[in-house]
């Protein structure tokens, strides 16, 4: 199932298969390209921007950003690996 | 034999520390994203060889198109330095890999400083540097902050490299993201422990803008009472070393006597008993939070709001930076990327009340209560201040936004770093040496002159009346109108030149002994919201031009703050009226 990264609840996770091309070029620096998993961390509290987590960074991207990102879905199984520090399950209480 | 050394990598993973302790330099470093944007510049001699090393600033990549990045790409191209020294933050490898590979391609002379070692031990994560330096084919060098030796051998190591004298081939870099993930998984041998979840808290639902807001209360009520006895004391300090300066001017003709000591040393002397103290609680505090990586939380917190107004976080950092200066805040509004949004950033910054603005916030505090106030209560009127400025500032910035400034809306993205255990040490030298001494020198190299050329104007008649007090009456009409006295407005009108003084101007003109007698209860508010809204400073202005070159911005910069502050005065001139 393919949906938008905005749509992604704290605690899920996600592998990136297609980034809107206005952005592509500023998160492939960060290394968020298609390929990536990642997870949506927390909401802040206003309900926006989001936290997502790949590849030991923490990105903050507002919602009208985020669904110009587009993820399918892991199972739990496949969930980010946890091979680097910084990755943990924190999320919203 | 001098050869040319240059320092890439990541934000965030230590670099201008490394280029610090290399170069023995204190340059600025901050914890968060693109603090260092012009490259720092500094040197080394090790064994009759010198060193000459450039701090190029944090970029992810040499491809993209923001300024960071192109002042790196530029500076690598015009100069092809002998060695390039990639720092590597070893916590997150496998992000920070991608720009070392890209490197290689073109710039084979590479050292690896595999950076933040001390934090990866606590994490109880293992590299093996040895794979590392042969998937990189450069020599890497793992470093610590708190051993200095680390760094001692990053000298010896680069000077071999730069020994050298055949020239490495360059490696083509396939996917460098992917690339980055392989090397990263090969050369990890124990995985470290996650960190603690602090967002949780900094960011939890109920947790977060209490916390922000006990924050900010915290900083302003550290200042204030730590800043309380030594202004005192400084004062006091300050009257007896004019006493004895003035006794050895004995020889001195009257006049020439008066301009020195009531006008230049006294007006220097108030103004560093006023000021010194409050920014060498303030400035250290601050580092201390940018240190720690919240500063970038606080940010993340303010998009909502700001993002409502057609702005973005990141102005809430250059707020905060304000705080200390307008100066640097203005200078800091480089961070935000979207070049409407920094331009609304900017011209707003003086809109958020600086160190030079405190001791008089802090005497009205106290005047507005009718009676000396707590410590408590003036950190309290002081948040209060902070608040009322962020609500003007955003609804100037809306403004701005749907008229002048009108566009879309720019992509925002904020990288949180982990959050650092500061170190105290290195972070008190830093914020006093360099930030205290630095604004101080600024504030007292206007306050010199200021203080001659008030005292001269003290002097001026015109007939037989003295020059001041006739402005001031002159001023009284319009002064009235927005709640002030006219003396007072003489003197918001000459302290253009720094806002740090307000207060000796004002006893000046109407040559009273202590500043709580030009207030009534009605003109100390009026004064308090002047205060924080009227025209920025020379220098804040003078900043201005320079990152914008454009007369009409500045001119707004200078009208926008000042129309805010004559209307927002003339209101609660208006509404006290009617209350009372």
């Amino acid at each position: 199932m393919e949906r938008g990264l905005d749509c992604l609840r704290p605690g899920e996770g996600g592998i990136v298969t297609r980034v809107d091309p206005a952005l592509a070029d500023a998160l492939a620096r960060l290394g968020l390209i298609p390929g990536t998993t990642l997870r949506c961390l927390r909401r802040c509290p206003l309900g926006d921007p989001a936290v997502y987590r790949f590849r030991a960074t923490d990105l903050a991207l507002r919602g009208r950003d985020a669904a110009k990102i587009r993820v399918s879905s892991v199972e739990a199984a496949d969930a980010p690996r946890d091979d680097s520090p910084g990755r943990e399950d924190g999320n919203d209480p | 034999m001098i050869h040319s050394v240059a320092l890439a990598g990541n934000p965030n993973v230590g670099k201008s520390t490394v280029f610090n302790a290399l170069t023995g330099l204190r340059q600025h470093t901050g914890n968060w994203t693109g603090k260092t944007v012009d490259p720092a510049r500094g040197g080394w001699s090790l064994e009759e060889a010198r060193y000459e090393a450039v701090d190029l600033p944090g970029v992810y990549s040499l491809a993209g198109g923001s300024p960071e990045e192109r002042v790196a790409a530029r500076w690598l191209e015009a100069n092809s330095p002998e060695t390039l020294v990639v720092v590597l933050d070893a916590t997150a490898l496998e992000r920070s890999l991608g720009l070392a590979l890209e490197l290689r391609a073109a710039h084979p002379r590479l050292v690896i400083c595999l950076n933040l070692m001390d934090e990866a031990e606590r994490l109880g994560l293992e590299l093996d540097t040895e794979a590392l330096s042969e998937a990189l084919s450069a020599p890497v060098v793992p470093t610590r902050a708190d051993r200095k030796q680390s760094y001692e051998r990053l000298r010896r190591v680069i000077a071999a490299r730069a020994a050298t004298r055949d020239a490495p081939i360059p490696v083509p870099a396939g996917n460098p993201i992917l690339e980055a993930a392989r090397i990263a998984a090969a050369v990890t041998r124990q995985p470290g422990r996650p960190r603690r979840d602090w967002d949780r808290l900094l960011l939890g639902k109920r947790s977060a803008w209490p916390l922000l807001l006990a924050l900010l209360f915290a900083v302003f009520y550290l200042t204030v009472r730590g800043a309380n006895l030594p202004s005192a004391l400084l004062e006091r300090a300050l009257n007896r070393l004019g006493e004895l300066l003035g006794r050895r001017m004995g020889g001195l003709p009257e006049g020439m006597k008066s301009l020195l000591l009531d006008g230049i040393y006294g007006t220097t002397a108030r103004v560093t008993a006023v000021m010194l103290p409050p920014m060498a609680i303030f400035f250290p505090l601050f580092s201390l939070l940018e240190d720690l990586g919240l500063l970038p939380r606080a940010a993340l917190l303010l998009d909502r709001p700001f993002a409502a107004c057609g702005s973005c976080g990141r102005q809430g950092l250059c707020m905060c930076m304000g705080c200390g200066c307008n100066a640097v805040g203005v200078t800091g509004c480089r961070i935000i990327p979207d070049g409407k949004e920094r331009l609304a950033a900017l011209l707003t910054n003086a809109l958020t009340p600086c160190n030079g603005r405190f001791p008089t916030l802090i005497l009205l505090a106290g005047l507005l209560l009718g009676r000396a106030a707590s410590p408590v209560e003036t950190a309290a009127f002081l948040t209060l201040c902070m608040l009322l400025s962020a609500a003007v500032t955003l609804a100037l910035t809306a403004l701005l936004r749907k008229t002048v400034l009108r566009g879309r809306e720019g992509v925002f993205s904020l990288e949180l770093p982990p959050l650092r255990r500061p170190r105290l040490g290195r972070l008190l030298v830093r914020s006093l040496l360099d930030q205290t001494l630095r604004v101080l020198g600024r504030a007292l190299t206007v306050a010199a002159p200021a203080g001659a050329l008030i005292w001269l104007l003290g002097r001026l008649r015109i007939g037989d009346q003295a020059l001041l007090p006739l402005l001031a009456r002159g001023l009284d009409p319009a002064a009235r109108l927005l709640g002030l006295t006219g003396p007072l407005l003489l003197a918001f009108l000459l302290s253009f030149p720094a806002n740090e003084l307000l207060l000796p101007l004002a006893l000046l003109i109407t040559g009273a002994g202590e500043p709580a007698v030009l207030f009534s209860a009605h003109t100390a508010l009026c004064a308090a919201v002047f205060t924080l809204f009227h025209w920025p400073c020379s220098t804040t202005l003078q900043t201005v031009w320079h990152e914008t070159k454009s007369p009409k911005w500045t001119l707004l910069a200078l009208l926008l703050p000042s129309a805010v502050g004559v209307l927002l005065c003339a209101l609660t001139r208006t509404l006290l009226i009617l209350l009372s």
